[in-house]
């Protein structure tokens, strides 16, 4: 069978329409546009940054250092921000991908756009830590030289950066790996 | 009549008198059940969710072209589970039939490319080559030398089996 031939047998194939169920769902799914994508479930990587910062944060209680409370409000920031960016991850695809001109345009807008996203998923988190790491010097004026604060502070906002956009930037960056290899395919059409 | 109950009406009519492309489409790039019911909705919650950006200067079907293509392409792989499943029995049943039907014609086609898969749907949808060129952003001229490339392959394809 050649594509002329199936193309014949495709025009006549007929088409089902939308059922009134699947209008009814699909209008359900326009007036709740936006949380209703939030979602997605958690996931073992999740559970497992929710039960280490439980247990920093017991154990910083059972310590009950100076600091104590203090660090384990950061620990709680974080882990929400992290809940928060690992949730959000599917309505931010939704919303970033922009159907422009045609589909070559809609492809590199999208990937700009979910580049832009991925930056921020990189650079939120060590501004957080950073900011919070601030504070602690204000607040407790820890006896350190300037070389140890700098170094604890780069450690803590790389680590954090590094982990949050590991563990909660996975579908994002998965998007973005793939509209790169579409875009890609489809520029091989123009050679 | 209500804003709201135009606004439904609109977007009923938007979907109702595209769901030839949006349902030929789904096959195209879905291979079960399943994929099928999670792309015709996602397509046509992007179609509802977009159709503002739609300017008169172009024809309708040429932009549900583009939105329905560009949402199979980058969307077909994820799987919103967020949403309410699609439940009408009858409906099920008539799509797993058809399946088997179209999954007979359209066996080849289905191992192409996605870009490629996109090239052969806008041909069987028999858009001419500006249309097809004006929907992906290519020339007309890479739009012929590719879709004889991909008959070539089609035909040899078959000739093998």
């Amino acid at each position: 069978m050649e594509l002329e031939e199936i193309k014949a047998v495709y025009q006549q194939k007929k088409s089902i329409g939308y059922s009134q169920d699947e209008l009814d769902s699909i209008y359900h799914i326009k007036q709740q546009h936006g949380f209703k994508v939030l979602k997605t479930g958690f996931s073992w990587d999740l559970i497992a940054s929710i039960f280490i910062a439980t247990i920093f944060i017991v154990l910083l209680q059972y310590l009950d250092l100076r600091t104590s409370v203090f660090w384990s409000i950061c620990m709680a920031v974080l882990v929400v921000q992290h809940i928060l960016f690992y949730l959000l991850q599917n309505y931010f695809i939704r919303k970033l991908n922009t159907f422009e001109n045609n589909i070559s345009l809609s492809l590199k807008e999208s990937i700009t756009k979910l580049r832009g996203l991925l930056w921020f998923y990189r650079l939120w988190p060590a501004i957080l830590s950073t900011t919070l790491y601030s504070i602690y010097l204000v607040q407790f004026s820890p006896e350190l030289t300037i070389g140890y604060i700098l170094l604890i502070g780069i450690l803590i906002a790389i680590s954090v950066a590094g982990l949050s956009n590991i563990v909660s930037a996975v579908l994002v960056r998965k998007h973005y790996q793939k509209l790169i290899l579409l875009k890609e395919e489809l520029e091989s059409l123009s050679d | 009549m209500g804003i709201i109950d135009q606004e439904e009406s609109e977007i009923i009519r938007l979907l109702t008198d595209n769901a030839g492309i949006i349902h030929k489409l789904c096959f195209m790039y879905s291979n079960n059940n399943e994929e099928y019911k999670d792309l015709k909705q996602e397509i046509s919650y992007q179609l509802i969710k977009s159709h503002s950006q739609f300017k008169a200067d172009s024809k309708l079907s040429t932009w549900v072209y583009k939105v329905s293509l560009y949402t199979a392409l980058s969307f077909i792989k994820r799987k919103p589970r967020a949403y309410k499943q699609l439940d009408d029995v009858s409906n099920k049943l008539a799509i797993e039939d058809e399946f088997d039907e179209w999954n007979t014609i359209l066996l080849q086609i289905k191992k192409l490319s996605e870009t490629d898969k996109m090239l052969v749907f806008l041909y069987l949808e028999d858009k001419s080559y500006r249309d097809i060129a004006n929907i992906l952003g290519i020339s007309e001229s890479n739009v012929g030398v590719k879709l004889n490339r991909i008959k070539k392959r089609l035909k040899e394809y078959f000739r093998e089996e």
